[in-house]
């Protein structure tokens, strides 16, 4: 594999000197260097440098995705330690650069850890941890429990 | 987990990440999201997995969603993989109609779970995008095969 540099720049002016094997794990730098083999600098406009950074981290180590039982267990316990460093607002801007990026894998393993996120809270509790704003009347938001009200079902109803 | 501070940065998140995250989760609980803000309403249409089982809830409720999911898929070709798991007792033609509904939708994947064991016409298995099912009643598998190999030619 080439040993070729490239330099990725962010929408705030920083760059970061990767080797083009590393690059290439961003698919939006894959496509642009098939198309013009002799680029060795790109602007990626829709990504801060401190976001792009953590991005670059991730493909950095899983540039070699060996088969291997080990290899693949060492790569998650890594993947669970890189997804504790952030807070939600850290979490919800990698995954949007990952899929600027398209950054499969990352967009991946964000993705399952927002949605283990979800999965225990209440609406009332989602609202609150994401700051989101409920703009429905009362009588809306009746409407939807409505309409979907086994998902509103208490979950400890009788089992068979 | 720390909160997010006050900018709704999830929701501004585009739809095709949003019905990924959505996806993840069981459909009760992705449906509850519906909920959360206006943004938020219709986004079920964006899941692409569709895990349905009635061990929580009310069954009558269970049956309602089950009708009004189908009747949604009906021109959906978002739904890739469809898992309908009923546990209590339903009315037998009742599910008879979901499973025929089921096996004309245009799914990968479907995995099928209920109490009672219920009879398929083979002609239903000519589907061209089916790659796998599962047919289980609880507790003992009784048939599974991948789709293509066998039921190509039936």
């Amino acid at each position: 594999m080439s040993s070729n540099k490239i330099v990725l720049t962010s929408s705030d002016g920083e760059s970061f000197e990767v080797e083009e094997v590393v690059a290439r794990k961003l698919q939006i730098v894959g496509h642009m260097l098939e198309d013009d083999c002799v680029i060795n600098e790109i602007p990626l406009q829709n990504v801060t440098g401190d976001i792009l950074s953590m991005v670059i981290e991730y493909c950095k180590t899983h540039v070699d995705e060996e088969e291997s039982e080990e290899a693949q267990t060492k790569l998650k316990t890594w993947d669970e330690e890189f997804m504790k460093k952030f807070d939600i607002k850290t979490l919800l801007q990698i995954i949007l650069a990952a899929n600027y990026l398209n950054v499969k894998g990352l967009l991946d393993l964000v993705s399952q850890t927002i949605a283990d996120t979800i999965k225990d809270y209440t609406p009332e509790q989602i609202r609150e941890v994401f700051g989101v704003e409920n703009d429905y009347t009362e009588e809306e938001e009746a409407e939807v429990r409505k309409e979907n009200a086994w998902a509103f079902d208490e979950a400890d109803t009788p089992k068979p | 987990m720390s909160r997010c501070g006050s900018r709704d940065l999830i929701s501004s998140l585009p739809n095709e990440i949003l019905g990924k995250i959505l996806s993840l989760l069981w459909t009760n609980r992705a449906a509850c999201t519906s909920v959360l803000s206006k943004r938020w309403r219709n986004l079920l249409a964006l899941v692409d997995n569709r895990d349905l089982n009635d061990a929580s809830g009310c069954p009558r409720d269970f049956c309602d969603f089950v009708d009004k999911t189908l009747a949604l898929l009906r021109n959906s070709t978002t739904v890739k993989r469809f898992s309908l798991n009923g546990a209590f007792e339903h009315d037998a033609s009742q599910i008879d109609s979901w499973i025929h509904t089921l096996l004309q939708r245009g799914f990968l994947e479907l995995h099928l779970e209920t109490l009672r064991v219920h009879r398929i016409d083979t002609e239903f298995f000519k589907s061209n995008t089916l790659v796998e099912i599962t047919i289980c009643d609880i507790g003992i598998r009784v048939w599974r095969n991948v789709l293509g190999s066998v039921f190509s030619c039936a």
